[in-house]
């Protein structure tokens, strides 16, 4: 059923990272109205030996930084020395003030705290979705 | 030959705005006890009055800037500098904030949010680390600026010989496409190499490829 329209033979892709497969799930099934291809990966290990793709759209990072000691903030700071830039929303499970700057200094383009609020979650990655393909996708409302 | 203008100095201060008397005096202690130029005001008002007009965009240094201040706050006048286009760095520091607001000031361009009480070692760090910024932007903000200068010192014909140059002409083929003769254009060539300060074709390329 993709790639049928001669316009935008790809789709974008919305990456997921979490470590609890339930909220990719959750997240999966919100974000799965816009249209994009939704990739998830259960660790941070898992996504940066992924090849990232030119229709990277943007990338949902889980912060948990109790059990897992800002291992999504220690991915953002890895793609900036690599060089790789994704528009990315840091979700936390937990947080401080220290850890939010620290993202926000790694280029993420916002920080926002669980639970997060699911309409203005997925306004945030329409938007985002629409920065990075001026084609307009088909969008069933949300 | 025209004279260069002299880099501007790069006087830095630390502005420090908080309405704690103690905070101020304690601040200003510890920059003046590592040399560190600095100037307090007890509100955010104070310092745009002190600063107004263009003034406020020739500034050197960094800005220490308390969120919470009755009249204006932190987070306010961020924005009120924002858009006078001040060039300084924003370190901010709150005895109250939260993850959303720290997130806030940081989307809008503030490069430190710390919570009070903090150690002046981690203070000064991150005030270091500003004025280095700084430096930085405004080395390169007159670098631009000066080979613009040097730029616009060439003539209509010098232009074109260089615009030709760079693109990896020879003086024979730049000659028959612009008309003229060999010796019009080694004489155009030398003239502008010397407008444009440079001596040889690759330090002509750095300097245009800086200020892509």
């Amino acid at each position: 059923m993709f790639n049928h329209h001669k316009n935008h033979p790809k789709l974008p892709i919305i990456y997921l990272v979490d470590h609890q497969r339930k909220a990719l799930l959750a997240l999966t099934k919100l974000l799965t109205p816009l249209g994009a291809e939704i990739e998830s990966f259960v660790s941070a290990e898992r996504f940066l030996r992924h090849a990232i793709n030119d229709e990277a759209a943007c990338l949902l990072l889980e912060a948990d930084l109790q059990n897992n000691k800002g291992s999504g903030i220690a991915l953002l700071e890895q793609m900036a020395v690599r060089g790789i830039y994704i528009p990315t929303i840091i979700l936390a499970s937990s947080s401080d003030i220290p850890s939010a700057v620290r993202a926000m200094r790694a280029n993420a383009i916002d920080f926002i705290e669980k639970p997060y609020v699911e309409h203005m979650l997925v306004r945030q990655v329409k938007s985002l979705l629409s920065q990075t393909h001026s084609t307009q996708l088909h969008t069933p409302s949300v | 030959m025209k004279e260069s203008n002299p880099p501007p100095s790069f006087e830095q201060v630390v502005h420090i705005i908080d309405d704690d008397e103690a905070v101020l005096d304690s601040l200003s202690m510890l920059l003046d006890s590592v040399d560190i130029k600095n100037a307090t005001y007890p509100n955010a008002q104070s310092f745009l009055t002190a600063h107004e007009g263009d003034r406020i965009q020739q500034l050197s240094g960094c800005i220490v800037l308390d969120i919470r201040m009755p009249g204006m706050s932190g987070m306010e006048c961020q924005q009120r500098l924002d858009a006078l286009k001040c060039p300084l760095p924003i370190i901010f520091i709150t005895g109250h904030g939260d993850v959303p607001m720290a997130v806030e000031a940081m989307k809008k361009g503030a490069i430190e949010f710390i919570q009070k009480p903090f150690r002046e070692q981690e203070l000064l760090d991150c005030i270091h680390h500003a004025l280095t910024l700084n430096k930085t932007a405004q080395k390169r903000a007159f670098q631009s600026l000066d080979i613009v200068q040097r730029c616009k010192s060439l003539t209509v014909r010098e232009k074109e010989v260089m615009e030709r140059v760079v693109a990896g002409q020879l003086n024979k083929n730049i000659a028959s496409e612009l008309n003229l003769s060999q010796r019009t254009i080694e004489i155009h060539r030398a003239n502008m190499m010397e407008k444009m300060r440079v001596k040889s074709l690759a330090e002509l390329m750095t300097l245009l490829l800086t200020n892509e």
